[in-house]
């Protein structure tokens, strides 16, 4: 930062209004609010040779972005992170002005003719924005990136006991990207042939937090350009545009997954998804409790979903199967899990296959032409009585 | 067999903690003893003995006050696995006269006797025999109360404590308990009490004088058992599978002085995981609801609990919550007096829907466990403890927090 000095002592930029809310909202998330260090509920906001520079972190999760702005001076300042999006919120104008008085350490925002002063903790005291690892692991184009992780995260762990299942493990190979998540009672598997990017070394594997994946997804969703993976050692960085995403990578040994993944089945449905959604849903009601256990039994070309709370009473429904081979069969898990499946995928049918009472129900593809570049395969492990 | 109407015994120890120490230890008998918890003068008493009640020691009364009230008293750290075990050992011989046991304490216990009389003759001589076996076999006495039901036995056990007997007669229900202050009517606490007080109540017999539409007016359906438990009429039968699964499996702890120490506070939430863990296991039983307790030095308690998608009797499941529900809690202002972890929405293992899991490293935990609970049953509860347990140059005791 040069020693350049305004006139009247005060530095201030002009930026856009909608693009400032954008930036505020996208920084935000990695703001902890609640932190016991002061400091780390502020937001960075520093001009640049990029423009305005917004950071917020806690630390684990640390996120940048860039806005243009028109600039006759320069600061860096850390204002209380929840105050300051919610005056942009509400600014009144499309043009945006902040000041800056470093005697006062003071902020002035100002729009049409409301005006804020808002004072700044001392920037000195921010922590360093971790570096941004170069080694380039991945290109993928935001938007399918944003599905893939909306296609696996949900069935990370969320109890902190065992954190090397709290995030999405993305195993890079030849033939393309998986990315796999577990809590050890279900698992996603998205397989993608997208493999532009780095010379990708044979099986190598990032562990990311669902939580830093989240805020990925949700910032790169309406993207159609591409999106960069980067890694380093312990560190982990998404490159969307002008905006950075860089979190540790979680610490600890994904399990061996493929080993859990049965090779075979014995009866395989092909169902509407929509229909075996909406009949879950129907029947659910009569689970226990959110957690509440159903049974699926497939007799011939017939799917009956039924479920029975012995306090309260009992549910049955049956659906069509549009294709059926194999034996008769019989399964009982736990709804949500399956309602989870059904909700998160969009194809209009999906193969759902028995493999046996105590091991799991494959949910995948099989059958059904998609055309999309990626693979899905979901596993449930059934509930049983008297183990 | 109990087709007949029922003729329940109502046995209840006479100061059983205390009675249970003396005898282990015969130079306590014959002195005014107090057992207390692991928190020594700071806690309150669990039992006294009949030498230390003379001085007006009660239970529940702060170690302190008990002190000050009998100096010559003398403390006796309670040990609850060996009196549960001696009162399984009760039961047992209760067992002997009828197969309908109800435990309803760790020192009491409801008999229905009905249609035993052919084998062992009237209640009363059944109640003679039992009390008679106690004072053999475990050198304690106990009170036991004889009537048609559970309410009115346990009304008479305790009219001539102690080693007395009592029978309850429909027929003198007005001699026998009508007389008796309200508050000693089971079910009336305090609240109650001041309620009906206000009502111009303050004897059993009152209560059962005036008409129950009053009391569900004013009291809702307790109202209406209160007004029946004051006529004498009980009908809930003696059921002995009712302890089979408990609501709730919890230890607590008071520390040796108010903290503000998060590593000490830790080390008791995972102390008290494990203890918890452990019983639910030895009693065949998975819960999902965690729940912490925490007092305040100002005695302010708050609770926090957190359902668990799954059951579980992992010392780690529960230690992960409980450390997660206090760190969300505390404000790391208030210093902290007592602690407790509580595992509650309980199921039997045997009747239980099991969710199954994708990996083995479930079921190594699972045996990594067990393995630990094979050696504390062979070699006692502190043949192994986490190396976070163990203070430097102490010994360790008691499966809780060893200090020096």
């Amino acid at each position: 930062m040069s020693d350049k000095e305004p006139v009247d002592g005060h530095k201030a930029i002009s930026c856009d209004r909608e693009l400032l809310v954008k930036a505020v909202g996208t920084v935000y998330r990695a703001v902890s609010t609640r932190s016991t260090l002061p400091i780390l509920q502020g937001m960075l906001i520093e001009t640049s040779d990029q423009g305005l520079h917004l950071v917020g972190t806690d630390l684990e999760l640390s996120i940048e972005t860039y806005i243009p702005c028109t600039s006759s001076g320069e600061f860096k300042m850390v204002l209380p992170a929840r105050y300051f999006t919610e005056i942009v919120r509400r600014l009144p104008k499309k043009e945006v002005i902040i000041d800056y008085n470093p005697e006062k350490r003071v902020a002035i925002i100002s729009s049409g003719r409301a005006i804020y002063e808002i004072n700044s903790m001392d920037p000195r005291e921010y922590p360093l924005f971790p570096e941004v690892p170069d080694t380039s692991w991945w290109k993928v184009p935001g938007i399918k990136f944003a599905d893939f992780i909306k296609g696996t995260v949900f069935c990370a762990a969320m109890e902190e006991t065992r954190p090397f299942l709290t995030g999405v493990f993305m195993e890079f190979g030849k033939e393309g990207v998986k990315l796999v998540a577990t809590d050890s009672f279900r698992l996603a598997l998205i397989n993608t042939s997208l493999t532009d990017g780095a010379p990708i070394e044979t099986n190598k594997g990032l562990l990311v937090s669902a939580r830093t994946l989240n805020e990925v997804a949700r910032i790169v969703q309406s993207f159609d350009g591409e999106v960069g993976v980067y890694a380093s050692e312990n560190q982990v960085a998404f490159k969307c545009e002008d905006t950075n995403v860089v979190s540790r990578l979680i610490e600890g040994q994904f399990p061996n997954y493929s080993r859990v993944i049965p090779e075979e089945y014995s009866t395989l449905a092909l169902i509407e998804r929509e229909t075996l959604l909406e009949s879950v849903d129907r029947v659910s009601i009569m689970g226990k409790d959110e957690f509440g256990t159903m049974r699926l039994s497939i007799v011939d070309d017939v799917l009956t979903v039924s479920a029975n709370a012995p306090e309260v009473g009992k549910a049955e429904d049956q659906i069509a199967i549009e294709k059926v081979s194999g034996p008769n069969g019989e399964i009982a898990l736990k709804a949500r899990y399956l309602m989870d499946v059904l909700k998160v995928l969009e194809d209009e049918k999906i193969s759902l296959k028995l493999t046996g009472t105590v091991s799991p129900v494959i949910i995948d593809q099989a059958g059904v032409e998609s055309g999309e570049p990626k693979e899905f395969l979901y596993l449930i492990m059934p509930v049983t009585l008297n183990v | 067999m109990n087709s007949s109407k029922p003729v329940i015994i109502h046995i209840d120890m006479d100061a059983f903690f205390a009675s249970v120490e003396q005898q282990a230890n015969p130079e306590l008998r014959g002195k005014p003893v107090i057992v207390c918890g692991d928190s020594g003068d700071r806690g309150v008493v669990a039992a006294a003995s009949y030498e230390a009640r003379r001085f007006g020691v009660r239970s529940a009364m702060p170690i302190r006050e008990a002190k000050r009230l009998c100096p010559r008293v003398i403390l006796v750290k309670g040990r609850h696995s060996y009196y549960g075990e001696i009162s399984k050992r009760l039961l047992e011989l209760y067992r002997n006269y009828t197969p309908s046991v109800e435990p309803f304490s760790i020192d009491e216990a409801f008999l229905n006797v009905a249609g035993c009389e052919r084998l062992y003759g009237s209640p009363e001589n059944i109640a003679y025999m039992i009390k008679a076996k106690v004072k053999n076999c475990f050198g304690l006495t106990c009170s036991a109360g004889i009537a048609p039901n559970k309410f009115l036995a346990k009304m008479a056990s305790n009219m001539n404590k102690p080693d007395g007997l009592t029978i309850i007669q429909s027929d003198n229900i007005k001699t026998t308990i009508w007389p008796l202050p309200i508050r000693r009517l089971y079910g009336v606490g305090e609240k109650t009490a001041r309620v009906l007080k206000s009502l111009g109540i303050n004897t059993i017999g009152e209560m059962a004088e005036m008409p129950i539409e009053l009391f569900i007016e004013k009291l809702g359906e307790t109202g209406r058992v209160l007004h029946n438990l004051a006529c004498g009429i009980d009908n809930s039968p003696v059921d002995p599978n009712i302890w089979d699964i408990p609501k709730s499996i919890g230890h607590e702890t008071t520390l040796r002085e108010d903290s503000l120490n998060i590593d000490t506070i830790l080390i008791h939430i995972l102390s008290l995981s494990q203890q918890v863990g452990r019983r639910l296991r030895q009693q065949g039983l998975l819960g999902r609801t965690i729940m912490i307790k925490l007092r305040y030095s100002n005695f302010a308690t708050l609770t926090r609990a957190n359902t668990f998608p799954h059951f579980t009797c992992l010392d780690e499941d529960i230690y992960e919550t409980a450390k997660n529900l206090f760190i969300s809690a505390w404000d790391h202002l208030r210093k902290i007096r007592l602690i407790g972890v509580t595992v509650t929405n309980l199921s039997a293992k045997d009747d239980f829907m099991r969710q199954l899991a994708l990996f083995e490293k479930d079921k190594r935990r699972e045996r990594v466990t067990a393995a630990i609970d094979n050696l504390r049953n062979k070699f006692g509860e502190n043949a192994v403890t986490r190396a976070s347990l163990i203070k430097p140059g102490t010994k360790s005791k008691g499966g809780g927090v060893i200090e020096s």
